[in-house]
């Protein structure tokens, strides 16, 4: 039997999808919205045991990525499955970190469970880091109307990285 | 220009790969031959043979955990850096070891 890859509409949801972010005063404020988007399709089993994982990784780096771009993520127990939860934010609000941060407007949080049973969701979040180090691909996400339109962007984009 | 490059991060999801994709993408660009392996989530990926490291001009460590295997490069020249750097600036980081170690 042929096992099914994981596709990236899988692991992000029309309801972890917010293309319309407020500018956020605080990193912690933006953590807090965006575990909430989480824990409510389930990926999640403790609001706080995830935040609490969030931070434990952001005090080993910076997850700003420059061009806009951060990428918060835990590794915890208490994710139930790989999940993903894009914000946008227009106007754009700065994101520090334990160098210096920067402004952003793309915010990828990744919610990865204790136990990686499959490479392959490695796999696909990887993939999608690698495909924010497209210009083309990143104003995609920009220009974005809606949840369909990000999953089609990501499908378009793709073949890139297997050039 | 031959290079090689390890990418490494503290847990291996995003870092690593986006700081190997910057590279690849940066070398493409530039006309240089870049091979760059990564130590992530999933373990060693794209590992270097023994020959790719013998052909390299230089050796970039973008990482901010130890490289796995370093004795691999004893006697190449290295430059290391964290991986945000370089994904920052990939780009200007090739330029920067080019003009370092070129001729």
């Amino acid at each position: 039997m042929e096992t099914k890859k994981v596709t990236f509409s899988e692991i992000i949801k029309p309801e972890t999808v917010d293309l319309m972010l407020a500018p956020q005063d605080s990193k912690d404020d933006l953590f807090h919205h965006m575990i909430a988007m989480l824990f409510d399709v389930g990926a999640i089993g403790s609001k706080e045991e995830f935040l609490q994982a969030i931070y434990e990784r952001e005090s080993l780096g910076p997850t700003y990525m420059g061009e806009g771009i951060a990428i918060p993520h835990g590794k915890s127990c208490t994710v139930r499955k790989t999940a993903i939860a894009f914000c946008r934010c227009d106007e754009g609000f700065y994101y520090h970190t334990d160098d210096d941060g920067g402004e952003v407007d793309l915010i990828f949080m990744l919610a990865i469970p204790g136990e990686m049973s499959s490479n392959d969701y490695i796999r696909i979040l990887s993939r999608l880091a690698r495909l924010l180090v497209y210009p083309e691909f990143v104003d995609e996400l920009r220009k974005a109307k809606d949840y369909d339109d990000i999953i089609s962007s990501v499908e378009q984009y793709e073949p890139l990285l297997d050039q | 220009m031959k290079i090689v490059a390890v990418t490494a991060c503290a847990t291996g999801i995003a870092h690593s790969y986006m700081a190997a994709e910057a590279l690849k993408k940066a070398g493409k660009e530039a006309g240089d031959e870049v091979k760059v392996e990564i130590q992530g989530a999933m373990g060693i990926e794209n590992e270097l043979s023994a020959k790719d490291i013998e052909a390299a001009d230089v050796v970039i460590f973008a990482v901010d955990v130890g490289v796995r295997n370093k004795g691999r490069f004893n006697g190449k020249k290295t430059v290391s850096l964290g991986p945000n750097e370089v994904i920052r600036n990939a780009k200007k980081v090739l330029q920067e070891v080019k003009a370092n170690f070129e001729g």
